[in-house]
């Protein structure tokens, strides 16, 4: 693993926050209790921690940017080349922005205005700031849409942003960063929204562009594995505070804070995980030629539709977990949703439990509903807000019939299992976490004694330490019911943990299908090494603090 | 794009079919006989065959229908019951005091109520956004010739501003017009700009929470700027929406005003036509004033598409 | 940010129950109104127990009186008592607020659940929705109450039929908003049948939205009974209501402006305090404003 370790030292300071604090208005709660932190000439320091950490509200408050009436700075100070910026007035602060420090943001899609054109956007910067004429605006936003090498500048000049791939958005987004050449620039999450591969790119673009005008980076990220490949030095929060600063290496090497420790161990390693024993129990899902055409068929015309999978061929035996992975519109998530018949697949044979299923009309599927369930992504919006978890519990086993007395003494039983209290199930969904949520639904899913669990994105909402204690329940349940599991993921890391056999999609098509430890650490097709070779941070043991052994 | 627009213009078809035929089985449908209700009280049996005849009501539905559609599509609006003159001529003779009044309002409003929407957004919570939504609740709670008669008792009797009713036509004396025209618009504009105000707020706090109006404050650009390029236009479907749906209320709003203050508008004509019962009339003021919201919305939906690139199928 | 605190009253048990935020903070405003609005229903409700004149007795020396000792709010041109014509009036006002926002809340809600639901109907019915929405409400009610003349009956279907392809409009967006939530993807992969969904699922999610509508109904029935009395196409002269009152005080305006003043006066008070109690329902069951808080 090659960290960057450039002695940074006698670099001239660009920021230094000290003892900042913001807190929540009208309130005494901390959302930041006196962080201090320094930033270099050159240097990309790394603001990592979970949700609610107080990460983006740090970066929002060097920009002055805090939501007006509910939070504000109340103590400490941000100096910036010797001007403290809280007692600027705010058209001094304006002046700041873009010229001194800018900013690109997490969801590049929404970051950017969606009814103006990006060319216009990136030369609005120039036009507040500069009294460059027109011209000259036009040519210096096409000279740095050059440089984040976007291809055919002149049209996507005047591309409207939902005209562009999300990888596109963030390179708009960095061109109007960095278009006046700010000492320094925020990344705030910059690619916790695009894939992989597209994650990639836009790291090594700011890595050159940093190196190109010795820009100091605040990079904040919840990713490991993008900490590993981009910082000179992190800074761990926890609950509004820094709880460890460190140059990178030494910090994965010798974490010192038991809670560094606890992130660090929590980070899935991309070595799958012991192969389990070939069982030779029955087939509980097969999919045969399956295939899925979204629309084609217009009232006047007869559009052609989008083909979203094709040529689906897979099986899960009992006791194990298939996994499917993929990027965005690789198809791997109607491939689910057509399993589930939450879709209905336009070719092609789905068995569960020896019974075809793809054919049956909605109201003959009903009895066999039971024998597959399913778990969402988003944990806020897969329980009914307006329901206490009891009812969501028996709301099966009562639709096939079973007394509630009966159901509800089994949603006691579940609950437990997923590792929460009996009286859980008096609460409502809003009383309980992101992570608690998803137990819950895991809950729901095997009170019906299902044969195949299908786990739709079930863990890529949650931090990591939860992803991991929810990842280790799934395999419980599993060991425990023997239920066969399909896991839709578009994270390798993840796939890797819990998977027996992966299939990786493209396109809507299988490229590449086989045993968890082949398909990952032996890949065959060219896609598949590259979402591997893609992967941050992939020749680092973060959980054993040091490099991966490779085989 | 162009796509687009040929299906709003087409989706208008079906709209106004459904219309006419309400309007149509409006009067054939309600217990008694049409002919009876066209004809009054005093008329003679005789009466009635010869309006039964002339308004075909011996034919079938569908044959009624058809024949009532494609005169009215032919611009025959049929003749008023009580003056014997062609429905059309009657609109036509009092269709510009309307009009007139109507651009001014709609013009005063909009120019009004945009601001005052955009500031109380901006300044969510502040006195200004609390004075702002006060007068928009107040606006949609007072009856319009309630608002009316204060205006005539205020600026007209007790300060003796403007003259207390009656119209003057623009060609003849414009601050004539001016002087009679600025209390119906005020009041008729009261529940207008109230009903746009309200909108632009909502919409506008809508679009100050997005990411795009964060990325232009980090850019550094100035308030206005913020607001008025990157945020109304992103706001302004909705505010474009309400404008036009509003319109149905602006409308009814006429009808009223127009009595208050005397103008001798179409408003007063399908009051006049209702006390009348006077059925020809208040059938073509309904399908009319209902061609022309659906024609509104119309233009409305199709300029969604020069402020949103994203719609354009 | 939710505490996952033990519900510590009842009250706070039935915000949990409409999934309410914890913080429930109302101003003056909406109290003020909610007082406001009681004391005008109650004294319409019992306006017959403590009214000092006969509302329809006649005097004929006394017309057009100012306001008075004898008369709190002067007199009509029939010598009639104001103030007592206001209160009894109100009941009728009143009766056509509630009466048409119900009707209109019950009938859309089902439409709306239908057309949000099954994809056939919804083309056909939000074809005639938009037709009905087409015309203006004000044109359609004064045809309707011409047509089927002019009982307390007919207003409140006239007013009613106007206002329910909004309410449908309505109920239809959450019932598509709604259905594609995993909550009831969720449901659907249990086995639950549609009706099933549609009753356990859909159907609650659009009562707060509802709730709020039918108090905006309400406003603007009594107000559209007001504008309809105002043009002659209201509920019989004989029967006294705000519109009818300020109806007749037209002629008299230069008068006695009272007439319509103090009777605009009660029911624009009513009507606001019933929008300001809309608003402010509305501001505690949006789900966006509520994200906004969090």
């Amino acid at each position: 693993m090659q960290f960057k370790t450039a002695d940074l030292s006698a670099a001239p300071v660009v920021l230094s926050i000290r003892q900042l604090s913001v807190g929540l208005s009208g309130e005494t709660t901390k959302v930041l209790d006196a962080i201090s932190l320094d930033v270099r000439e050159g240097e990309t320091a790394c603001l990592v921690g979970e949700s609610g950490s107080g990460k983006s509200v740090t970066s929002l408050a060097v920009m002055g940017l805090l939501q007006k009436g509910s939070l504000e700075v109340t103590g400490g100070e941000i100096v910036l080349d010797g001007n403290d910026l809280l007692r600027l007035t705010p058209s001094q602060m304006r002046r700041i922005r873009a010229q001194r420090i800018a900013m690109i943001f997490q969801e590049p899609m929404t970051a950017l205005n969606p009814v103006m054109r990006v060319g216009e956007q990136i030369a609005e910067v120039l036009k507040t700031h500069t009294d460059m004429s027109a011209g000259d605006c036009k040519a210096r936003v096409l000279e740095i849409m050059e440089q984040v090498h976007l291809p055919e500048v002149p049209r996507i000049y005047r591309s409207y942003p939902h005209q562009l791939s999300g990888g596109q958005r963030q390179r708009i987004m960095i061109a109007m960063a960095l278009v006046l050449e700010p000492k320094l620039l925020i990344a705030d999450e910059p690619t916790t929204a695009l894939d992989v591969t597209t994650q990639a790119q836009i790291l090594s673009l700011i890595a050159e562009l940093q190196e190109r005008h010795g820009t100091a980076v605040l990079f904040i990220t919840h990713d490991m594995g993008v900490v590993a490949e981009v910082a000179h030095t992190v800074h761990v929060m926890q609950h509004g505070r820094i709880v460890e600063q460190a140059p990178v290496e030494s910090l994965l090497r010798r974490p010192r804070e038991d809670y560094t420790r606890t992130l660090l161990s929590s980070v899935p390693s991309l070595v799958p995980r012991h192969v389990r024993a070939e069982s030779r129990q029955q087939e509980v899902l097969e999919v045969r030629g399956m295939r899925k055409v979204y629309g084609g068929n217009g009232w006047f015309l007869r559009r052609p539709g989008t083909l979203a999978a094709r040529d689906i061929d897979f099986s899960v035996v009992r006791g194990r977990t298939l996994g499917i992975v993929g990027e965005s519109g690789s198809g791997k998530s109607t491939v689910a949703r057509c399993i589930m018949r939450l879709v209905d697949p336009t070719e092609g044979e789905v068995r569960v439990a020896g019974i075809e299923i793809a054919r049956l009309s909605r109201r003959a599927l009903r009895p066999h509903r039971k024998h597959f369930q399913v778990v969402f992504q988003d944990p806020f919006r897969s329980l009914n807000p307006r329901w206490t978890i009891a009812m969501s519990l028996t709301e099966g086993p009562l639709n096939y019939g079973m007394r509630y007395s009966e159901s509800f003494a089994r949603a006691e039983e579940m609950i437990e299992l997923v590792g929460l209290p009996r009286d859980s199930l008096h609460r409502y969904p809003h009383q309980f976490s992101g992570g608690q949520r998803q137990r819950i639904a895991i809950a729901r899913a095997i009170m019906m004694r299902p044969d195949v669990l299908v786990a739709d994105e079930a863990v890529s909402a949650l931090d990591v330490s939860v992803q991991a204690q929810v990842l280790k329940l799934l395999g419980d349940i599993q060991q425990k019911l023997g239920v066969a599991i399909l896991f839709i993921t578009h994270d390798l890391r993840v796939a890797a943990q819990i998977c027996d056999d992966v299939i990786v999609m493209q396109h809507g098509a299988i490229v590449e299908q086989g045993p968890a430890a082949a398909v990952l650490s032996a890949p065959r097709h060219e896609y598949t090494q590259q979402l591997i070779n893609a992967a941050p941070g992939r020749h680092w043991d973060f959980a054993n603090f040091r490099e991966l052994e490779t085989a | 794009m162009l796509g687009y627009i040929i299906r709003r213009v087409l989706a208008v078809v079906p709209v106004m079919v459904i219309v006419a035929l309400f309007v149509f089985l409006m009067l054939r449908l309600t217990p008694g006989d049409p002919a009876a209700i066209l004809a009054g009280d005093s008329a003679t049996p005789a009466q009635l065959d010869r309006i039964r005849e002339n308004l075909g009501l011996n034919e079938p539905l569908h044959t009624q229908f058809i024949g009532w559609v494609t005169q009215m599509f032919r611009g025959d609006l049929g003749v008023s019951l009580i003056s014997k003159t062609p429905v059309s001529t009657m609109i036509g003779q009092r269709i510009w005091p309307t009009l007139n009044i109507a651009v001014l309002t709609i013009t005063l409003s909009v120019l009004i109520a945009i601001p005052m929407g955009v500031i109380a957004a901006w300044r969510h919570r502040s006195w200004v956004d609390y004075a702002v939504m006060t007068f928009s609740v107040l606006g949609f709670s007072v009856p319009v010739f309630v608002i009316g008669y204060v205006f005539i008792q205020i600026f007209a009797i007790e300060l003796r501003w403007f003259p207390v009713q009656g119209y003057m036509a623009p060609s003849r004396d414009f601050v004539g017009f001016l002087q009679r025209a600025v209390l119906p618009a005020f009041t008729l504009a009261t529940i207008y700009v109230a009903l746009i105000a309200r909108m632009t707020r909502a919409s506008m706090l809508d679009v100050l929470g997005e990411d795009y109006v964060r990325t232009a404050r980090a850019k550094g650009l100035r308030e206005n700027v913020v607001l008025f390029r990157h945020a109304l236009r992103n706001a302004a479907v909705p505010i474009m929406t309400i404008i036009g749906t509003g319109f149905a209320l602006l409308i009814a709003g006429v009808v009223v005003t127009e009595s208050v203050f005397n103008i001798p508008g179409v408003g007063r004509l399908t009051v006049d036509a209702i006390l009348a019962r006077d059925y020809p009339v208040i059938q073509a003021m309904i399908l009319l004033t209902a061609g022309l919201y659906v024609l509104v919305n119309l233009v409305i939906d199709i300029s969604y598409t020069l402020i949103d690139p994203r719609i354009r199928y | 940010m939710a505490h996952a605190t033990q519900p510590a009253s009842a009250m706070q048990a039935l915000l949990g129950a409409l999934s309410l935020p914890r913080r429930w903070r109302i101003g003056a405003g909406p109290i003020i109104a909610a007082v406001v609005l009681l004391v005008i229903v109650l004294s319409a409700l019992l306006a017959p127990l403590y009214v000092p004149y006969d509302p329809m007795q006649m005097n004929s020396l006394n017309r057009l009186q100012p306001a008075t000792a004898d008369h709190l709010l002067g007199t009509d041109q029939y010598g009639r008592d104001l103030f007592s014509r206001i209160m009894i009036g109100g009941r009728v006002s009143l009766l056509i607020g509630v009466g048409a926002a119900v009707f209109s809340v019950l009938v859309g809600l089902l439409i709306g659940l239908v057309s949000g639901f099954f994809r056939i109907a919804d083309a056909i019915i939000m074809r005639i929705m938009d037709s009905l929405m087409a015309i203006p409400a004000i044109l359609l009610a004064i045809a309707l109450v011409a047509l089927n003349g002019p009982s307390v009956w007919s207003v409140i279907v006239a007013i009613t039929i106007p206002e329910v392809p909004r309410v449908v409009r309505l109920v239809r967006s959450v019932v598509l908003g709604a259905r594609e939530e995993p909550y009831v993807e969720a449901a659907i992969a249990l086995g639950s049948g549609m009706f099933g969904i549609l009753w356990k699922h859909l159907m609650p999610n659009t009562l707060p939205a509802l709730i709020v509508q039918g108090t905006y109904i309400c406003a603007s029935a009594i107000l559209t009974e007001a504008l309809l009395s105002f043009l002659g196409a209201g509920v019989s002269t004989e029967i006294p209501t705000w519109g009818n009152i300020m109806a007749e005080g037209r002629t008299y305006f230069q008068v006695n402006p009272g007439l319509i003043f103090w009777t605009g006066a009660v029911l624009s008070l009513c009507i606001l305090s019933i929008n300001l109690l809309g608003d402010t329902a509305r501001d505690m069951l949006d789900p966006r404003l509520k994200k906004r808080e969090a």
